[in-house]
């Protein structure tokens, strides 16, 4: 019962988005400008060379493709819905109902990330393999990459649902989503891979909770490797279970601020 | 209404803009603080970039400190004087105009006019990142550079957002040509060649925003500064001429909306 629940709001707020798929194929154009600008930067970078850090140009392009669609797939923006839902009193609603808001959110989150990832998925590779054709991939690897993806979701989830309800505090949450989205942008590695780095910044970035919800798991998918697979497992499970911790915390020290206002 | 009386529209306006941000301090100061260290991601990642390759296509660091000594001044002056420039195509779609419309003003500059939190915190940034990368001697060149790039941007995202008044729905397109203009300023614009060189300075003029007028201010050129300089006016020029000319399509959507 509990789950069949979720798993409708997940799935009317699926058909409620496809109404919408022009809005969503427009970040599209975003991905396409963004691997194009690349695609030049790594040609200029490259400058003749075959191989950077173990990745060919072909490679680094589908990397940003698969980074690209990690990033409007699992949804930073996200933070500015749920600090909607604070600022606006939505949230106050859900304490009516028999849903926990942190499970609603979820379950919109999860239901969004399959149909913005078959949408996104489909134009990204369509545009890498026009801009650079296609990279040595084995089909048997492809379990491994989405459980990685996955956790770069759930992780991601946690993050920015707890930046989401710091509108409790703060009534505008837009400066947390320009900081946290530039966290998995350069922190993240999701405009460069983070071994294109300097040495010192490979070694702190590598552990930060960001590059477990970007660059492990795209790089997972340009470069499978055993080792790295269970690394991404461990990294992600960890840091998965401090922010669950962290975004329980923040929710209860806000929903009792939602009482203190007389809800 | 003469340049005079758009100055001192301008400064009045601010005044009340600047009375309604005070009034709700802590959003006025999380957004600006949070612009500034979205900023300083985007030079961290050039820092990154530069400590492995030396150069890139010609272009060094202190290049890419230009990019933003221009673009996020400019784009902090557009957003802080005319903030609902990402709005123009919401406002002919919606019928929002009537407001504009029935008021003695220029229609086009006071439905740009608005402030934006976030521009306070490019502009500091900006600043500093002038500092570093502007030596004094080149400060009034930069400061018509950046003139420039403010009036290539406005003009753009006016072009954009009027032809909503042709093609009707048009919110989201123009936000995307919008925020590509941003997105190609944003890089080193000797990444460019050939083709795309072109249509980034004559179709989707993003090398005026940033490009030229960084090679401008790195080596000066008679021949590249008249050119920035004359496409700047005829651009501009044929902005406001395209909004007026698509205002006559212009019809009212009758809404009833309140003001803030």
């Amino acid at each position: 019962m509990t789950i069949t629940k979720y798993y409708s709001i997940a799935k009317t707020d699926i058909l409620e988005k496809v109404t919408a798929v022009w809005s969503t194929a427009l970040w599209g154009v975003f991905i396409g400008i963004a691997m194009f600008i690349f695609m030049n930067l790594w040609t200029a970078i490259y400058s003749g060379k075959v191989t950077l850090e173990g990745f060919t140009i072909a490679q680094m392009v589908w990397y940003t493709a698969f980074a690209e669609v990690i990033v409007f797939s699992t949804g930073i923006d996200w933070i500015n819905d749920i600090g909607d839902h604070v600022r606006t009193g939505i949230i106050a609603n859900t304490l009516l109902k028999p849903v926990n808001y942190i499970g609603w959110q979820f379950s919109v989150v999860f239901g969004n990330f399959f149909y913005r990832w078959i949408i996104l998925g489909i134009i990204s590779f369509v545009i890498a393999y026009v801009l650079v054709g296609s990279i040595p991939f084995s089909f048997a690897t492809l379990p491994f990459v989405v459980i990685a993806v996955l956790g770069a979701l759930i992780l991601n989830f946690c993050i920015s649902a707890s930046l989401g309800l710091l509108a409790f505090w703060f009534e505008d949450v837009r400066a947390f989503y320009w900081v946290y989205q530039k966290f998995i942008f350069v922190l993240g590695g999701m405009l460069v891979p983070i071994d294109v780095y300097p040495v010192w910044a490979q070694g702190v970035f590598k552990f930060l909770p960001f590059s477990f919800a970007m660059y492990h798991p795209a790089k997972l998918f340009v470069h499978f490797d055993t080792r790295a697979f269970i690394t991404t497992m461990i990294g992600q499970l960890a840091w998965i279970i401090l922010f669950v911790a962290v975004l329980a915390l923040i929710y209860r020290a806000g929903i009792r601020k939602v009482n203190i206002h007389g809800g | 209404m003469g340049v005079k009386e758009h100055i001192s529209f301008l400064r009045q306006f601010s005044k009340l803009e600047w009375a309604t941000a005070l009034e709700y301090r802590a959003n006025f100061v999380t957004q600006s603080i949070g612009m500034f260290i979205n900023d300083i991601f985007w030079i961290f990642l050039w820092f990154l970039l530069f400590q492995r390759f030396d150069t890139i296509n010609g272009w060094e660091y202190r290049d890419m400190l230009r990019v933003f000594a221009v673009l996020t001044i400019s784009y902090g002056l557009v957003g802080f004087l005319f903030g609902n420039w990402t709005r123009i195509a919401r406002f002919i779609e919606h019928g929002s105009l009537d407001y504009y419309l029935t008021m003695p003003k220029n229609v086009l500059l006071h439905m740009l006019a608005k402030f934006n939190y976030y521009g306070l915190g490019d502009l500091v940034f900006g600043t500093a990142m002038v500092a570093l990368s502007i030596p004094m001697t080149k400060l009034p060149l930069y400061l018509l550079l950046v003139l420039c790039s403010i009036l290539v941007m406005l003009g753009w995202v006016i072009i954009t957002g009027s032809l909503a008044f042709y093609l009707g729905r048009f919110e989201h397109a123009s936000q995307a040509m919008r925020e590509s203009l941003i997105i190609f300023a944003g890089y080193p614009f000797s990444i460019f060649t050939g083709t795309t060189k072109f249509i980034l300075l004559f179709i989707i003029p993003a090398g005026f925003v940033t490009g030229i007028p960084v090679q401008l201010l790195t080596t000066f050129s008679w021949k590249w500064f008249f050119i920035t300089i004359g496409f700047t006016a005829a651009f501009f020029s044929f902005a406001v001429w395209f909004f007026y000319r698509g205002l006559r399509r212009y019809e009212s959507g009758n809404v009833m909306a309140m003001r803030g």
